[in-house]
């Protein structure tokens, strides 16, 4: 799929995230918004897959479970999760704030933080044990790298230098309280690579600078774990969510739902 | 088949043995070694990783390869995996149903002058709570070369507490593992019997064994398989005996003896007494025995109090 394409997807399903959590009542707004871009340029630039046959095996782990209803709207766009069960997420159905390994597409619970990288790194030892090619890519984000055991793996992963693994932390810079504490981005860096990652900069909502950046990675074949830096915007794409706080997790009311649709419309279409 | 004298080494001789049969196998360790250990590393390099002192992260990884159909082995001290990863446990192994298999040291008073932090008197509580997960207790050299060579292979997740040194021999090699326990001297005239598990096995098999005679005839019972226990078969077996002694080395609270007591005291009549670890946390270094007198769980203090219930 061309870059216009999605692009342009990247605001329909913007929409129907907006969709989902009006009709649900609830859910987390900001850190979804954050990441969409990422998972589609992820998705539609073919880095990541979805096994078809299995419903499970991805190479990919949302790492930053509570934005499940991102990765939700991308699986019921590739036809994994049907309309019907996108609309009941929270309201008694198999779908709900955080993933889990029974939703088709997706093979790990991740609603507590700073687990993904680690079994990303495990079956990245997996791949490489089976000789296979295959690249694991983990979504994290940047409140969730407070978590210790993110550090473990870090420190692990480069220690033994795993090449077939790329993080991306979507770092858009807040968490639910407050703003994270944030190291400068050249300090941010230094860490990473003080642990032999090789780390990359890169604007979480420029879908052609996001392909770009990995199609060149992956050819220059670098000898290290990869970390993408995402910088993003909380609630991205809806102007009143944007960088606000309390839109880490909210509800919306008609008035606030058909104002963010009128935004949304003018990109979608 | 020649079985290692030495608990720890029965084990890892067996999962040598695993691991030469089965390329799917991989062995991942805390930084914490062992002699087998060294051998498994040298002649799988591939398959075996030293991940640091970093269980948390041991055990995401563990669940990593697991998906991808990896039989995983993650080896460290019981408190440090059990306790530090609880919740990398509870959700990446358990509740995802994974091969994966926790082995660890430092059961009880195992690490006796290394204090507190390496006591294991609450680990077995904790994962008893964990769901799908299976627990092995090894008590002699025999069921812990079972427990690698035929049990470690069979899928979902499960936690080996595995015994060091050199220990008497409970079972014999031709014993049917598949009940999770093992009766000894349990007939229709049986009184008394002391159930146990683990390193307690040993004293308490002894202490049965000096205590029966013709008018008291006291059996001793080990449970390996501490989760989950078939209590339809162990009921079987204990329901006509009027005096139950479980002992364990492990804190009071939410342990076997709980379990035990709820499930097998349904009838009047029958007599039941507890013997384990009290929670005031006891600062106290010295060799397993000398924890264990303190705790009344040595060989003189378990034969003295258990001799005062059943009044023999």
């Amino acid at each position: 799929m061309n870059v216009k394409n999605i692009v342009r997807k990247s605001y329909v399903l913007r929409k129907k995230i907006i969709d989902i959590i009006y009709k649900s009542g609830k859910g987390h707004l900001g850190g979804a918004l954050s990441c969409i871009d990422l998972i589609l340029a992820l998705y539609y630039g073919g880095f990541i897959f979805f096994d078809n046959q299995s419903k499970q095996n991805s190479n990919f782990i949302l790492s930053k479970g509570h934005a499940a209803v991102a990765l939700y709207v991308l699986l019921n766009d590739i036809g994994f999760i049907d309309d019907h069960l996108l609309m009941q997420m929270n309201q008694g159905s198999i779908i709900g704030e955080h993933p889990d390994h029974e939703i088709p597409g997706i093979d790990v619970i991740s609603g507590s933080l700073g687990h993904g990288l680690g079994i990303g790194i495990g079956r990245s030892i997996a791949n490489k044990l089976d000789n296979s090619e295959i690249i694991n890519y983990v979504l994290m984000g940047d409140g969730e790298c407070s978590e210790g055991s993110v550090w473990e793996a870090v420190n692990f992963a480069g220690k033994i230098n795993l090449d077939n693994i790329i993080a991306i932390v979507d770092d858009n810079g807040l968490g639910i309280l407050e703003q994270q504490t944030r190291l400068k981005p050249e300090t941010n860096n230094q860490i990473w690579e003080g642990f032999g990652w090789h780390v990359i900069n890169i604007d979480g909502h420029d879908i052609f600078s996001i392909t770009e950046v990995l199609n060149q990675l992956i050819s220059y074949k670098i000898e290290k774990p990869i970390v993408i830096i995402a910088n993003t915007i909380k609630g991205k794409g809806i102007s009143f969510m944007e960088n606000k706080l309390e839109w880490h997790h909210g509800s919306l009311n008609e008035e606030l739902y058909n104002k963010a649709v009128r935004e949304l419309e003018i990109y979608a279409n | 088949m020649q079985i290692e004298k030495d608990i720890r080494d029965s084990f890892f001789s067996g999962i040598y043995k695993v691991m030469k049969e089965d390329n799917n196998s991989v062995i991942l360790t805390a930084d914490h070694g062992a002699f087998y250990l060294t051998k498994i590393s040298q002649d799988f390099p591939d398959r075996y990783i030293n991940v640091g002192i970093s269980e948390q992260n041991m055990v995401n990884v563990a669940s990593g390869l697991a998906l991808n159909g990896k039989s995983v082995y993650i080896y460290s001290i019981n408190n440090f995996m059990i306790l530090r990863a609880l919740e990398q446990i509870n959700i990446n192994l358990c509740a995802m149903n994974l091969n994966v298999n926790i082995v660890g040291t430092g059961a009880g008073f195992t690490y006796s002058t290394d204090g507190f932090t390496h006591h294991g008197l609450q680990d077995m509580a904790i994962a008893m709570r964990l769901p799908n997960m299976q627990i092995y207790n090894s008590s002699d050299r025999i069921n812990t070369y079972h427990m690698a060579t035929e049990i470690s292979i069979k899928p979902g997740p499960k936690y080996f507490r595995i015994e060091k040194g050199v220990l008497d021999d409970i079972y014999n090699t031709e014993f049917e593992f598949n009940d999770g326990f093992g009766a000894f001297n349990i007939d229709q005239n049986t009184k008394s019997v002391i159930i146990s598990s683990g390193y307690m096995s040993q004293n308490s098999k002894k202490v049965a064994e000096l205590l029966s005679s013709k008018d008291h005839k006291i059996g001793f019972i080990d449970i390996f398989r501490v989760k989950p226990i078939d209590f339809s078969l162990l009921n079987k077996l204990v329901n006509k005996i009027k005096n139950i002694i479980l002992v364990e080395e492990n804190f009071y609270s939410g342990s076997l003896g709980e379990l035990i007591s709820s499930k097998l005291l349904n009838k009047k009549g029958t007599r039941f007494l507890h013997i384990a670890v009290d929670e005031d946390i006891d600062f106290y270094y010295g060799n397993r025995d000398q924890l264990l007198k303190r705790n009344n769980l040595d060989f003189d203090s378990l034969n003295q109090k258990i001799s005062v219930f059943l009044d023999i």
